[in-house]
């Protein structure tokens, strides 16, 4: 049962895994072959496909670190903790990529990479944040403590989130506001389409991330419990 | 830097990250599987490699 089992969560992971590939392959032509270049920034703008959705998937990784942090304060749950675990490191990946190509992009408009901006200096907080959080899970060794500040730290950190949306709303900043609002949408039919699509297109490279990682932890917890058996055994 | 290598150079980290993040995680997969099975003795077969 064991062995079908793995085997159905293989092919579902593999799965979602072309599905993925897919998506983030017509993305690529959306972005360049479909959708139209910016009036005022021209073809440069086309990063936008690209820096919005890795920021969003960096939000939503953050999320699930949020809902598992709790989730596994509530019931101990050792799986929670390896969903928090697992989704934090894809976070940090996301929320690097999201400075790097944000500040590729901000080059050519604002001219310069880097500024200390209300968005960009709430970001780089939020992976210090999980960057920070990562380390703990390093350092310390005992599993219920490390899963127990872990989640402390999950909890607290997600504050930053809703700070940078809003960053853009409450200072002066050199960022633009966000292009899609309550009140409407900024941008024409055709550039809609192309970052919805990439959303769902990098949303699914998370979820597809996420298995595997989520995976790894639990054969290492496994791995662990059958070498502390064997170690008893002798 | 002329508008295309900004945009090449965006979309040349972004996706060469997330493709070296992936092998990363498929040859960790392996390794924790073959480490798994290694432990279980004949029990490891519903463990092994994709």
């Amino acid at each position: 049962m064991k062995t079908a089992g793995t085997m159905i969560g293989r092919t579902l992971a593999n799965g979602l895994g072309i599905l993925a590939l897919l998506s983030v392959l017509i993305g690529l032509y959306l972005a360049f072959c479909y959708a139209p270049p910016d009036a005022l920034q021209g073809d440069v703008q086309r990063i936008m496909y690209i820096h919005v959705p890795t920021a969003w998937v960096a939000f939503l990784a953050f999320f699930v670190v949020f809902v598992a942090s709790i989730v596994y304060l509530w019931t101990r749950a050792p799986e929670s903790d390896r969903l928090a675990a697992a989704s934090a490191e894809i976070g940090v990946l996301f929320t690097a990529l999201t400075l790097i190509d944000g500040s590729i992009w901000g080059k050519p408009t604002w001219g310069t990479w880097w500024t200390w901006d209300a968005r960009l200096t709430t970001t780089a907080i939020l992976l210090v944040i999980y960057v920070g959080y990562l380390m703990l899970r390093s350092f310390v060794e005992e599993p219920e403590q490390r899963a127990r500040l872990a989640a402390l730290v999950g909890i607290v950190g997600f504050i930053d989130v809703p700070i940078i949306y809003m960053s853009v709303l409450w200072f002066r900043t050199l960022h633009q506001p966000p292009s899609i609002q309550r009140g409407g949408v900024a941008m024409p039919d055709e550039m809609l389409l192309t970052l919805l699509f990439n959303f769902g297109a990098y949303t699914l490279v998370y979820f597809f991330f996420l298995v595997k990682r989520v995976r790894i932890e639990s054969l290492r917890a496994i791995g662990d419990a059958l070498m502390a058996a064997k170690v008893r055994h002798e | 830097m002329s508008n295309l290598a900004y945009i090449v150079a965006a979309y040349g980290i972004t996706l060469g990250s997330l493709a070296v993040y992936g092998f990363l995680l498929w040859s960790q997969l392996r390794q924790a599987e073959r480490d798994v099975a290694a432990l279980s003795g004949g029990e490891g077969e519903g463990y092994g490699h994709q």
